[in-house]
């Protein structure tokens, strides 16, 4: 094996490893996020707020978008659950059971839903800001 | 040279048409990896029937045009980004002087790197651009979501490594000049005009 071939061989037994370290990461992610994903409760900031019950007291609000229309609870209402002062004033970071988060601000939440399936739906945002399976709402 | 638009306007037209219809089939189940898998082998494959340097740019130009004009699915601005930035990562891979080696150790080795490098690249581009583009970009949104691309690169990575000699192994399709400009012309419309109307 010529010293090119070496290069490439060990280059890319590097790239398999860090994607295997990066594979189980996810993972224990999703093991530690568990228990919020599986009990339909998301924290957001320091509060937990129960989906269901949060389906219950508010009308459910229906979107469309590029991909069809969705049904849920505007996440400003999600917020307002809370006691989050100068909610304007904050950035707002989804973060989904795989670690998978996205930032955005009150004006992007008051537009978006998060619907049954703990999804959050923008429909003036592209795909990339959509989150599935949230289990947190962090505040900065 | 004819001939090589001809392949450009068309291979691009159908890695376009697979993203909308398959793509976004695939995204709904978290493997979207599997489209770029694809999208990787089409292009490897072309540059070696073709042995076009920057064709494969041309496609990935044609396919992120053809998904951007697509009426339903996911995420439009960030398909097309991803597969734009696919295709020229892909040319400065290809630019790279590993063909000069015919061995399977080089081929399986490129064949991951240039999977990985590539899925990774083009993630990567649309958690920038998009926000970029849309609304606010911020660096810890990228560095949250990097295991993930990561961990998804990894399948990308490891089917290369079969991938990528098959593409240099595969039997070449042959067809006479007079059909192959109307053959072309035709899977390309039809393409477009399933794309556009939504199918």
């Amino acid at each position: 094996m010529e010293k090119a071939e070496k290069i490439v061989v060990v280059v890319a037994i590097l790239l398999l490893s860090v994607g295997v370290a990066s594979s189980y990461y996810v993972n224990q992610i999703e093991k530690e996020n568990k228990e919020l994903a599986e009990g339909n409760i998301i924290l957001v900031g320091d509060t937990e707020i129960n989906l269901d019950e949060l389906f219950e007291k508010y009308e459910v609000k229906n979107v469309e978008t590029t991909k069809g229309n969705f049904t849920g609870i505007s996440l400003s209402a999600l917020i307002n659950e809370t006691n989050i002062e100068e909610k304007d004033a904050h950035d707002y970071t989804v973060v989904g059971s795989d670690g998978y988060k996205q930032t955005v601000s009150w004006e992007d939440m008051k537009k978006g839903i998060i619907t049954e399936e703990k999804k959050t739906v923008f429909p003036h945002l592209p795909g990339k800001f959509w989150v599935k399976d949230i289990v947190k709402i962090e505040v900065s | 040279m004819k001939k090589i638009l001809m392949a450009t306007v068309l291979f691009g037209s159908i890695w376009g048409f697979l993203e909308c219809s398959v793509g976004d089939w695939l995204h709904g189940y978290d493997l979207s990896v599997l489209m770029a898998v694809m999208a990787i082998f089409l292009m490897a494959y072309t540059r070696r029937v073709y042995n076009q340097p920057g064709m494969q740019a041309g496609m990935a130009l044609v396919a992120a045009l053809l998904r951007h004009f697509n009426p339903m699915g996911a995420c439009l601005i960030c398909a097309s980004i991803a597969i734009f930035v696919e295709g020229v990562a892909f040319e400065i891979i290809w630019a790279l002087p590993w063909r000069n080696y015919k061995s399977y150790a080089m081929k399986a080795g490129m064949g991951i790197i240039s999977f990985y490098a590539i899925y990774t690249v083009g993630y990567i581009a649309t958690q920038i651009l998009t926000p970029l583009l849309t609304a606010k970009f911020y660096w810890s949104d990228l560095t949250g979501v990097m295991p993930k691309i990561l961990s998804h690169a990894t399948i990308a990575g490891v089917i290369g490594a079969f991938a990528l000699p098959a593409a240099y192994a595969s039997l070449d399709v042959s067809i006479k000049d007079r059909l192959y400009y109307p053959v072309a012309a035709v899977i390309t419309a039809l393409c477009w005009i399933a794309v556009i109307a939504g199918i």
